[in-house]
């Protein structure tokens, strides 16, 4: 596949009466966007802010961060699959993005799906430090978010909505923004194009996959839930799906589990292997482990599953990467486990449990297989945040959310970083 | 007595039974009442007998059988 990704800067978000880019200024008609959110009605109440790095604000109750982008030619939508979008295999033609922005949007989780019994978890434990906030300035904006204009869509659903429905909506009113704000690029030459050509290989070249184990929301909401990370909209457990690099770069792999959210699996890695592709390796393939499975055979077996395709793609390397710790990196590890058996080099890229002052190992299970591996941290971030002026994500914040934040020690299930692509700022010291 | 005996295992727990599922270790709600009945005391017979095993490597329990599988560290 051969994918042009035309990229316009944003230096600035700006309010004003129409929604349009000009000059790398990103003018936007509030109004008009939030009556395209409103149009929906589970959805109670919706304002929109912009933050800039250096700002004195705190985001909270993040639901979601997307980079705008949309098809200017070639088949399909970005973000396929997601709240009705066509399912159109993507990754050809032309994508215009707006780089330097993302989109973020916050609002509280209903916790519960109309059976009760089955309870998404919280965001909203108020003055929680360890859970997900992004500082736009001070000791602690290691976040990429920090560094970023980012559009803030503030949501809340109506009381009575359930966290299937809700998630729905949610995704709906995010892509509704993305295609209203990455559609004023259409008719524009771009400042800059990249041009991936994954059809063209060189044949002396190692051939690599990118392989990352992603969790399934189905042990905790069925197989038709739209919660979780979805590909081209599926979220339940399967065997491996092979993606093209360039289709995930168009947004196939799309929706937050947890606190896991679209952007760091977007724009981490795969852009970063598709711009080495046909120079020092040939990027053949993604392929998207799901993780989540209830018993070992059938992690097993996935794991069996994702070294055949690597193998069948001829590849001699692996970078296995996974997005939850627990049981969840079971998966993960056989994967790398059966790579190595058929003879795909493999490096695995995690984050470290916490090692308890030498007493704990840094990874939950370990296989002779792991030969190499690269640390993204422990999720730490060993500073005081300092209190904030503002508070975005809720329309009356606890106050609590202002205040100084003590330091977050990486620990297991610590969600604040979440760091499990390698895109944090800070270094092994920090650790 | 585990779904997942790989991480025991890898950190070098002596005595792993092999359980059911994630959701339920020592059992299984998809079978008739009798059977489920019958998988859970074999597990937990299992787990009784490996405490009374000596071992000197992790060593895993298979509840569907009798015998016992070394495995190496």
């Amino acid at each position: 596949m051969k994918l042009e990704v035309g990229t316009f800067p944003v230096h600035d978000i700006v309010f004003g009466t129409q929604t349009r880019w000009q000059d790398g200024v990103l003018s936007v008609d509030k109004d008009e966007l939030l009556a395209l959110v409103m149009e929906d009605p589970y959805i109670a109440w919706a304002d929109i802010d912009v933050t800039r790095p250096g700002d004195s604000v705190r985001i909270v109750q993040i639901r979601d961060i997307v980079e705008p982008k949309v098809k200017v030619s070639g088949p399909g939508v970005t973000y396929p699959g997601i709240s009705g979008r066509d399912v159109t295999t993507v990754g050809q033609g032309r994508t215009h993005r707006l780089g330097g922005m993302t989109l973020i949007a916050c609002s509280e989780m209903p916790g519960f799906n109309p059976d009760g019994a089955h309870w998404w978890g919280t965001t909203s434990v108020e003055g929680r430090s360890d859970i997900t906030f992004i500082d736009m300035s001070g000791p602690g904006a290691v976040t990429p978010f920090a560094h970023t204009i980012n559009l803030c869509l503030q949501m809340e659903p109506h009381q009575e909505s359930y966290a299937d429905d809700w998630n729905r909506a949610s995704n709906a009113a995010v892509l509704k923004l993305n295609d209203r704000l990455a559609e004023t690029t259409r008719g524009f030459e771009p400042h800059e194009i990249t041009t991936y050509d994954l059809d063209y290989r060189d044949n002396a070249l190692p051939n690599i996959v990118f392989v990352p184990a992603l969790a399934s929301a189905e042990y905790r909401f069925g197989p038709r839930t739209s919660l979780g990370t979805n590909v081209y909209g599926i979220g339940r457990l399967t065997e491996p799906w092979l993606l093209q690099p360039t289709e995930m770069i168009d947004g196939a792999v799309f929706g937050t589990y947890m606190e896991h959210f679209t952007w760091p699996i977007m724009e981490t890695i795969v852009p970063h292997l598709c711009s080495r592709h046909g120079q020092e390796f040939n990027f053949v393939g993604c392929i998207v482990v799901r993780s989540n499975w209830e018993a070992q055979a059938e992690k097993q077996l996935m794991a069996n599953r994702a070294a055949q395709m690597a193998s069948a793609l001829g590849a001699n390397g692996a970078i296995v990467t996974t997005n939850q710790r627990g049981q969840r990196f079971v998966e993960t590890v056989l994967t790398v486990q059966a790579l190595e058996r058929v003879g795909v080099d493999t490096v695995l890229m995690t984050e470290e449990e916490d090692n308890e002052n030498g007493n704990a190992p840094p990874l939950l299970m370990s296989v002779p297989e792991i030969v190499s591996a690269v640390s993204t941290g422990t999720g730490g971030v060993e500073v005081t945040f300092p209190r904030v002026d503002r508070v975005l994500g809720l329309r009356q914040p606890d106050p609590i959310w202002y205040e100084e934040k003590p330091p977050i020690h990486g620990r297991y299930g610590v969600t604040h970083l979440h760091d499990f692509y390698g895109f944090g700022k800070q270094g092994c010291m920090d650790f | 007595m585990t779904a997942m005996p790989a991480i025991p295992l890898s950190v070098g727990a002596s005595r792993v039974v092999r359980g059911v599922r994630v959701p339920h270790v020592c059992g299984d709600p998809a079978l008739s009442e009798d059977r489920d009945h019958e998988l859970r005391a074999r597990i937990v017979t299992t787990a009784l007998n490996a405490l009374t095993t000596p071992v000197s490597t992790p060593t895993l329990f298979e509840p569907d059988q009798t015998v016992l599988e070394e495995v190496a560290r």
